[in-house]
């Protein structure tokens, strides 16, 4: 999977289960106060993207750190990179 | 009639969220699509001799135990008889291949001389295992009253497995049996079950074993006194098929008669998986919809009630673990019935007269049975002979490895179609959605505002799960510093 492909994966998956409009989807985007998410939700993108890429989301503290967008793809490409 | 609060659900952890409203001065409605409240709970009367269902034993009410303040906050303890199973074994394991007994006795310090005693070589193995315990199972809110809430059950995602942390006794598989064998009291097979939930389920029978007098009915009757005295109105033969959402808040309830009962707050303790059926479609976020609809069950059970002219001596006070070889309890649903391991409790304890009545469990699963599911009435003509074909096998089964059995009589047999049917039980789970490693289990609060989730699929099994569910959802609505400062005025 190239980085293009991650980043499309990750933006349609939480595009979908989040039911959010792809144009505000900017990697600036912060997904709380900009895409509308809440700590209640959280878990629930960790199941989204445990789904979209197959592998199990441990860390706990840096998934807390999560702020914008740009910092699942940061998140979510170093684990592919991990797994391959 | 205008209502602050709808329960859907009258079991345990339904009614314990009504009385903690209602005591908070809400109008509170339980409704139930049983025709009496706490179906599971209540248990049934057969050939004179009255039967538990749902509830067997209950771990951690003794002196000092966390279930204490519960009972005591929520005014039962002065209405229920308790008794204790048996100081020297509360629970007996039988090795079918080797004809070995263990009894487990009841105390931490006790099981640690009584296991030291049998597996020298392993005590201080069983030394460390024990320490992890203790320190793990009353680390859950409402339990502990200074626990933290905001990370609850992250242990029960990603922690160590209970067989993994058993592998340092392979040398000693009957310590691996004692260790594992309470999974059967969660349903989580130990590949799948973390430490921490087993600590939290073994623990508190390893801490303090009791029995009600009376069984569940009388835990039952008891909660619907203090219902009634707090105003709880309870609706029975009342199916919810709608939860109601106004102005991006929950609004109230619809049934399946078309009656609508309006009200600002809904309390689910439903299994997770059936509420998003009664959510319109635009209620909460596709993603939370499907993790609820993807929530794993816990395994189903055949439950052989059955009569025995002799008294069940050996099952007063303690129960039986029966397993065929020694080793992790491994549960699967390719063992052929006769090679499961099972659980048999005496009925209706805690009198001084005869135990006429057994009470035996084995798990099964639901596509074993699935092919032969066909709304009642009606089963398929083979249904009555299929279902004496399994009562003959386990009682067959029973007798094998119980001699003590030898003139059982069968009353009833509960299938995982029974379950499904009587106990609404999504797929016959025994013990509802489980506490799997890797799942996360849902949170009482959704992002629906009024809406909320109760039920052991938020905390874990039993009375001890049914009730914490209870506070934690209460908590989650009543403030949790204002619930837990009144359960600490009744330690």
């Amino acid at each position: 999977m190239t980085e293009q492909e991650v980043i499309e994966l990750i933006d349609s998956s939480l595009a979908e289960e989040f039911e959010l409009d792809r144009v505000d989807m900017t990697p600036e985007a912060n997904i709380y106060e900009e895409l509308g998410l809440d700590s209640l939700d959280t878990v629930d993108m960790v199941i989204v993207l445990e789904g979209a890429f197959d592998f199990k989301i441990r860390e706990e503290e840096a998934v807390r750190a999560i702020r914008t967008l740009g910092d699942i793809h940061r998140f979510v490409l170093e684990k592919v990179a991990d797994q391959n | 009639m205008h209502y602050d609060s709808i329960i859907i659900g009258a079991g345990l952890s339904g009614l314990t969220c009504a009385l903690l409203l209602a005591r908070s001065g809400r109008r509170v409605l339980v409704l139930e699509q049983h025709s009496r409240p706490a179906p599971v709970v209540r248990g049934f009367q057969r050939g004179g001799i009255y039967f538990d269902s749902g509830f067997h034993y209950a771990g951690g009410l003794g002196e000092g135990g966390p279930l204490q303040p519960l009972l005591r906050h929520l005014g039962l303890e002065d209405k229920l008889q308790l008794f204790p199973y048996a100081a020297d074994g509360f629970d007996r394991l039988r090795i079918a291949s080797s004809g070995e007994e263990y009894l487990l006795p009841v105390g931490f310090n006790n099981i640690r001389r009584y296991l030291g005693e049998k597996f020298p070589q392993a005590r201080s193995e069983i030394a460390l295992y024990l320490d992890e315990i203790v320190s793990q199972w009353r680390n859950f809110p409402y339990l502990d009253l200074n626990a933290d809430l905001a990370d609850f059950g992250m242990e029960t995602v990603h922690g160590c497995s209970l067989r993994e942390r058993l592998e340092v006794f392979s040398a000693w598989p009957e310590l691996q049996s004692l260790f594992s064998m309470h999974s059967l009291l969660y349903g989580v097979p130990p590949e799948w079950a973390s430490l921490s939930l087993n600590a939290q389920v073994a623990g508190s029978y390893y801490h303090s074993v009791h029995g009600i007098v009376g069984g569940g009915r009388r835990l039952v009757d008891a909660l619907l006194v203090l219902l009634a005295e707090a105003g709880v109105d309870i609706c029975c033969n009342a199916a919810v098929s709608r939860v109601l959402v106004g102005e991006e808040a929950v609004s109230g309830v619809r049934l399946q008669s078309g009656d609508e009962f309006p009200a600002g707050e809904v309390i689910a303790t439903l299994n997770p998986t059936q509420l998003p059926g009664l959510l319109p479609a635009s209620g909460l976020r596709p993603a939370y919809l499907k993790r609820l609809k993807n929530l794993r069950q816990t395994p189903s059970a055949y439950i052989v009630f059955a009569s025995s002219r002799q008294s069940l001596e050996f099952l007063r006070g303690r129960n039986l673990f029966m397993q065929p070889r020694a080793g992790v309890f491994n549960p699967s649903a390719d063992q052929p019935l006769e090679e499961r391991s099972f659980y048999l409790a005496g009925a209706d304890q805690g009198r001084d007269g005869a135990i006429k009545g057994l009470i035996g469990i084995v798990p099964a699963y639901y596509e074993e049975v699935s092919s032969r599911q066909i709304p009642e009435p009606g089963r398929p003509e083979g249904y009555a002979a299929w279902k004496t074909g399994i009562s003959d096998r386990l009682l067959q089964m029973f007798k094998k490895c119980c001699p003590e059995l030898a003139d059982l009589e069968l009353l009833e047999l509960a299938t995982p179609l029974t379950l499904c049917d009587f106990s609404r039980a999504t797929e016959g789970a025994i013990y509802g959605v489980g506490r799997w490693l890797g799942q996360y289990n849902p949170h009482p609060v959704t992002r629906l505002p009024g809406l909320f989730l109760s039920g052991q699929a938020v905390t874990g099994p039993g009375l001890l799960g049914a009730m914490v569910a209870g506070y934690l959802t209460c908590g989650s609505i009543l403030g949790h510093e204002h619930l837990r400062g009144e359960l600490r005025a009744c330690r």
